[in-house]
């Protein structure tokens, strides 16, 4: 089963004290969360894009106006 | 109906302080006017602070999942009931922290629960049968001023457990910083961690060797659990005893002169950084408008 991220949103503006311990809004928002742990354990979306470093050679300086 | 009575934590009719907990003494080492603004004076920022209100709220979840699990409840039933009463002791809550709010707290929680729920280290089960979770302790020491009584030590802890043969203080700690070396060599030394283990081993007379941090860094879109440890020995647990009477001697002198002096070499992260950069002739208009009185008191268990 996936749940859409939207799922929680909505469950989130419901009246909790409507909500019940083994109703499907708890069952949903769990097993939406337990699904984003098993992304995020594998890697999914949590690569952070590593910007490069450029080596400054003496040539560069030139362009520093020292 | 019987009024609840709130014991202070001074010596009545007077600002010497005899019941301590971690937070009223870390302000009196940090800074003597720290602990004046704070302790004394009870100025507390305006601004509700999310951190607290957040922390609060992952260790109530915590506590009340090993409460269901002590009472029989399986790991999804526990699990259940705490997203239920986490949605709603936050349904007030605005989401004006990306990193910390009700959708990162319902993740964090539910995210440690299923990383640590076949955790090794085992809560210990106090002898009434309850499991040892957020247990406020109350200490008396064997010296104190020369007016009133000795001094007390006080305070909350949030877990007893046993790990790998060892027991410990386990208290968790929420962070929006990156979990590294640096964020846990932090408390070591640490005032709070001290105080824990040397508080475990007299109130709950059992041999504690020291905490361990369970921290969760909470970012944005995700949340990450690291595991510390830091250990106590009996020497420093004498020594950080050693200078709690020497600082506690300290502050009577300041109470005797009615004078908390500043170190200024401690303003960096202070909260009265804008106060005490200010003329002292006008310190006072200050503190009046940018903080609201609320009186910090050790004595009111959690």
């Amino acid at each position: 089963m996936t749940l859409s991220p939207t799922e929680i949103n909505r469950i989130m503006e419901l009246d909790p004290l409507e909500l019940t311990r083994d109703g499907p809004e708890i069952q949903a928002l769990i097993a939406i969360y337990r699904e984003r742990r098993t992304q995020y354990k594998s890697g999914v979306k949590t690569e952070k894009v590593k910007t490069e470093k450029k080596l400054l050679s003496l040539d560069d300086l030139g362009d520093l106006n020292l | 109906m019987e009024a609840t009575t709130i014991v202070s934590p001074f010596v009545e009719g007077t600002k010497l302080q005899y019941a301590w907990d971690s937070t009223s003494l870390t302000w009196l080492k940090e800074c003597p006017r720290k602990y004046q603004y704070s302790m004394i004076d009870g100025y507390q920022s305006k601004m509700k602070s999310i951190d607290l209100d957040f922390g609060s709220a992952y260790h109530s979840g915590i506590e009340l999942y090993e409460h269901c699990r002590q009472a029989g409840d399986d790991h999804d039933t526990a699990l259940s009931e705490v997203v239920l009463a986490a949605l709603r002791s936050t349904r007030t809550w605005t989401n004006d922290d990306p990193n910390k709010n009700r959708e990162t707290l319902l993740r964090s929680l539910i995210w440690y629960l299923e990383e640590f729920h076949e955790d090794n280290a085992k809560t210990l089960v106090l002898a009434n049968g309850r499991p040892a979770v957020e247990l406020s302790f109350k200490m008396q020491l064997d010296f104190g001023p020369e007016i009133g009584p000795n001094y007390i030590l006080c305070g909350h802890i949030d877990r007893l457990v046993e790990f790998i043969g060892q027991r410990y203080v386990l208290d968790h700690k929420t962070t929006k910083n990156t979990l590294s070396p640096a964020y846990f060599s932090g408390f070591e030394p640490n005032n709070q961690m001290t105080l824990y283990t040397f508080a475990s081993k007299v109130v709950f007379a059992t041999l504690v060797k020291g905490v361990i941090i369970d921290a969760a860094q909470i970012a944005v879109g995700f949340t990450r659990f690291e595991r510390g440890v830091t250990l106590r020995t009996e020497g420093q647990l004498e020594e950080w005893l050693n200078d709690l009477k020497s600082l506690l001697r300290r502050n009577e002198e300041y109470v005797a002169v009615n004078y908390w002096p500043m170190n200024d070499t401690s303003c960096r992260i202070c909260q009265f950084k804008k106060i005490c950069s200010k003329d002292p002739k006008v310190r006072q208009m200050f503190l009046d408008a940018d903080f609201e009185r609320r009186q910090w008191n050790p004595l009111i268990p959690r």
